[in-house]
């Protein structure tokens, strides 16, 4: 495991300098093209998130490496209201701002690992990762 | 530390004045009775008994140094002597004017060892003795008067001893005196270098702190600059990134770069409708090959904006989506609905004409 590179998340822009970093990150750990889209992706969501939500948190990317495999991490973490529904927000369509509510389950399905930590009124953390093929 | 100075130094001189009065007493005493036992002098008996007395005091009194207070010590020493010159007085009128005299030479004896309350004490008790002295010598005859070999000799021995105290004391005083001296002036020096001391580094630390200070406000004033800065850069990417291009009359195409943040957002729905209307477009194309990521949010944006240009009754396309784009987009189950979609721009343009059965007017206006 290399040492993640941290992004803090306080604006609309960072929220583009998450999403290059992991990009930039999954290049160099030899992505395709299109995984690299969905990983960017993957953060752009959750950044947005944090930056909805929260108001502001960080965005961490790293390498990991399992068994031979190298693959991508991301822990995305603020100190925001928490999640009340932790059932309902993973479905399709839900949504308690005005968006399409496909953040959370959208990047789900980009990445091979999630998984999805909050307490109201502490905050929320959210690790996923890919794996190279 | 001053007062133990003194307290060392005066143990000293305390020291110094018994060993010479042990000597001095002991050999007095020796004098006295040889001549005691070869006049055959009761008289001189006495006196070696006086100057024994006074010996034997300064013998304790040398022993004594440290463990009793020193007033104390001096103060048998004193008794000892005004003894020893009473008894010489009274029995020996003849001595009288330097009895009296050693009598006020014991005070100023004991002047730098007692404190100044006994002092006074002292003081007054010398007095009352010299006058009680006097007046005994006078009308109190106990001995016959000495002839006058052993009275000269006497005066000899008295007026030595005395003369030898007196300058030890007066000796003493001014080593005192000098030393004293001396302790005063190291002290100044001492106190004079440390304040200069003080003041440069008082002054060296002021410069320090004066540095830091200009450090820190240049510092601040930088950061100051590159916030500001970086607030124009940022509104010069986002003036940069919206233009709208007709490409035929009715047609307009926006091509969408970078990131679409939710200023730009708003600023791209507001450029879009403000060219709907004044051109009077029929399709506006959306260009989104240099948009590297469509989420959730550019989606909806997309979405927002198709809405709004619809009500001004001009129909929307989208072009280059790229292939890692549509995927994710799928992934994401993103669905932009109702509208179009084309490879690239000859495509979309071809095909709304088809599609709305365009004729190109004889005249174009540009």
């Amino acid at each position: 495991m290399t040492s993640p590179k941290q992004v803090a998340i306080r604006s609309d822009f960072d929220i583009v300098t998450a999403r290059t970093t992991a990009r930039d990150l999954a290049k160099q750990l030899g992505f395709g093209a299109i995984d690299q889209a969905r990983i960017a992706t993957a953060v752009s969501e959750l950044a947005r998130n944090i930056f909805l939500y929260a108001g502001m948190g960080t965005v961490s990317v790293c390498m990991v490496e399992l068994r031979g495999r190298r693959g991508i991490e991301i822990v995305c973490a603020d100190s925001g209201p928490g999640i009340a529904d932790m059932e309902r927000v993973m479905q399709d369509g839900y949504s308690t701002s005005r968006g399409m509510g496909m953040g959370l389950p959208g990047a789900k399905r980009l990445m091979d690992e999630f998984d999805l930590q909050s307490q109201e009124g502490v905050g929320t953390t959210v690790t996923c990762r890919k794996w190279r093929a | 530390m001053d007062r133990q100075h003194d307290l060392a130094d005066q143990v000293a001189w305390l020291r110094q004045t018994v060993q010479w009065m042990i000597p001095i007493g002991i050999g007095s005493t020796l004098i006295y009775g040889a001549g005691a036992a070869l006049f055959a002098q009761p008289l001189l008996a006495l006196m070696a008994g006086t100057t024994l007395l006074v010996s034997i005091a300064s013998v304790w009194v040398r022993w004594s140094i440290g463990r009793r207070s020193i007033p104390t010590l001096v103060l048998a020493l004193v008794l000892a002597l005004w003894t020893t010159i009473v008894v010489v007085s009274i029995t020996i009128p003849a001595t009288l004017p330097g009895t009296v005299a050693a009598l006020v030479m014991t005070i100023a004896l004991a002047l730098p060892y007692v404190p100044s309350a006994m002092l006074r004490w002292l003081s007054l008790a010398g007095w009352l003795l010299s006058l009680i002295t006097v007046v005994l010598a006078r009308y109190l005859t106990i001995f016959a008067p000495l002839p006058q070999q052993v009275a000269d000799m006497l005066y000899f021995f008295v007026t030595l001893a005395v003369v030898a105290v007196c300058l030890l004391l007066l000796w003493q005083f001014h080593a005192r005196l000098t030393t004293s001296l001396q302790h005063a002036q190291t002290a100044n020096s001492a106190l004079v270098q440390a304040q200069a001391g003080l003041e440069a580094q008082v002054a060296e630390r002021t410069a320090t702190l004066r540095n830091a200070l200009d450090d820190v406000e240049a510092r601040a004033a930088d950061q100051t600059r590159m916030r500001e800065e970086l607030e124009q850069q940022r509104e010069a990417i986002r003036e940069l990134s919206v233009p709208v291009i007709p490409v035929l009359v009715g047609v307009l195409v926006m091509p969408l770069v970078g990131a679409l943040d939710s200023a730009r957002a708003a600023v791209v729905a507001e450029q879009v409708l403000h060219a709907v209307e004044q051109r009077g477009a029929r399709m506006v194309i959306f260009d989104v090959t240099g948009l590297p990521i469509i989420d959730t949010q550019v989606a909806q944006v997309l979405l927002h904006t198709t809405a709004a240009v619809r009500l001004l009754g001009a129909q929307v396309v989208i072009v280059g989506i790229r292939p890692e784009v549509a995927q994710t987009m799928v992934t994401l189950q993103l669905d932009l609905g109702a509208i179009a979609t084309y490879p690239d721009l000859q495509e979309a343009v071809a095909g709304t004409l088809r599609a709305t059965g365009w004729r190109q007017p004889e005249r174009v206006r540009t």
